[in-house]
């Protein structure tokens, strides 16, 4: 089974909508495919899906089932929380839950293909916890043409090199407006919707030599979209980002000793 | 001759008084309660059917009353299939449940009015406070344990309710 993450640390970007049409898209491809929905105080997979009315009632021995939609497995807290109730569990309580539901047998997944993570925003401990145990084997991060999503970008991708978590993809979404297509099937795009361009993100992923790139405009019609992403995943290897420097040896001794030649 | 204590120790006795016999009222509540989810479990349980049955064997909660003052230093519960009985505390369990007084009365007194997410609230809430290595996995089951008895509850009620109205 491969484990696929979507992840940013900034929210609305998208990565709940990415992560159920990648893994539609690899559905669609033949594979058996399980969502894991890791938002554990907002979760939206199950509504997502259309799924939101189901429960998870049934549970074996000693492991959760996942709740079968479309043809999809599911694990979502938002099917235990009530949906009309805020969820105020402490931070340390919830990175624990999402380490236990991370670990081997405790949700009674399948034969599966696919495993695609859907991560909360932000890198507290519950998205630190899922980069360090599910993290290995690479993830999707998604982010917007704007200036504050590529701010959130820059940190995220600081934060899978901290972590060494390999990367696949950087998705920039609902950058353009889609007006349709044209004869010969190319998109036809209208305006751009945020401060910044599709490009101005295509040169962050050049930059950090991300394999995939993929604009995705803003449209009803997302499934050519995920499909395409989907074809470049199955035959891509994710790559690792380089950890940030340590400063050297050599230029702390200069620092002495200039300090030391100051001082006399 | 008798003087007012000078640093109001007195009035502090009193105080303490009030919120030990408060607390006192709350445990024999929770006894209460208790007695009547024991009959209730009793009559119930035998409408489960199997797969339900077999879905709440096996694991044991312990649940412990977290910020008692006055009296015991701790009340342990374990939940085992369809029972939540008393037990002491060095029994052997799977997920440990802390929760405040108010809380655990709040859950029971759900259930016992059909209450299908009196434990879900406490749970979200994060006022009931969920510690293991299957955590998730055994408060779902202790949730889907109290929905069954709530759930019944209001099938009691809905009838008791239909046969007053035949009267």
């Amino acid at each position: 089974m491969q484990t696929i993450l979507s992840c940013s640390i900034k929210g609305g970007v998208g990565k709940t909508t990415i992560a159920v049409g990648t893994a539609r898209a690899l559905q669609r491809r033949g594979f058996r495919v399980g969502i894991l929905d890791l938002d554990y105080r907002s979760p939206c997979v199950p509504l997502v899906m259309g799924a939101d009315d189901a429960l998870l009632d049934r549970t074996t021995a000693d492991a959760l089932v996942p709740v079968e939609a479309q043809g999809l497995y599911l694990f979502s807290m938002g099917f235990i929380w009530p949906p009309e109730q805020c969820v105020m569990v402490e931070d340390d309580a919830a990175t624990e839950d999402v380490r236990q539901l991370l670990r081997p047998g405790v949700i009674a997944w399948p034969q599966l293909d696919y495993l695609v993570v859907d991560t909360p925003p932000t890198s507290s401990g519950v998205v630190r916890v899922a980069l360090d145990v599910a993290g290995a084997a690479g993830a999707i991060l998604v982010t917007q043409p704007s200036r504050v999503a590529r701010a959130a970008t820059v940190r995220t991708l600081d934060l899978f090199a901290e972590k060494q978590v390999p990367v696949y993809a950087l998705i920039s979404n609902q950058g353009m407006e889609e007006r349709g297509r044209d004869r010969d099937g190319f998109l036809l795009t209208g305006q751009h919707r945020y401060d910044l361009t599709d490009t101005d993100i295509l040169s962050l992923a050049q930059q950090h030599q991300i394999p995939i790139f993929l604009a995705i405009p803003h449209t009803r019609d997302l499934d050519p979209h995920f499909d395409r992403l989907a074809a470049m995943l199955v035959g891509t290897s994710p790559v690792l980002l380089p950890k940030p420097p340590e400063p050297e040896g050599a230029s702390w001794q200069r620092v002495i000793q200039w300090a030391q030649k100051v001082s006399a | 001759m008798a003087t007012r204590d000078p640093v109001g120790a007195e009035s502090i006795g009193v105080i303490e008084a009030q919120k030990m016999n408060e607390e006192a009222k709350k445990l024999n509540d929770l006894q209460s309660l208790l007695k009547a989810l024991d009959i209730l479990q009793t009559s119930f349980s035998s409408l489960a059917n199997p797969t339900e049955k077999q879905d709440a064997e096996g694991r044991r909660c312990i649940l412990h009353i977290t910020d008692l003052k006055y009296h015991k230093a701790a009340f342990y519960f374990a939940v085992e299939g369809f029972r939540v009985h008393q037990v002491d505390p060095f029994v052997k369990y799977n997920t440990y449940i802390g929760a405040p007084l108010d809380s655990v009365i709040r859950v029971l007194t759900g259930v016992l009015a059909g209450d299908e997410n009196c434990f879900g609230r406490e749970w979200t809430r994060g006022t009931a406070q969920l510690k293991g290595d299957y955590s998730v996995h055994d408060g779902l089951q202790f949730r889907n344990a109290f929905k069954r008895i709530a759930r019944a509850v209001k099938r009691y009620q809905d009838y008791l309710a239909q046969t007053h109205a035949a009267l």
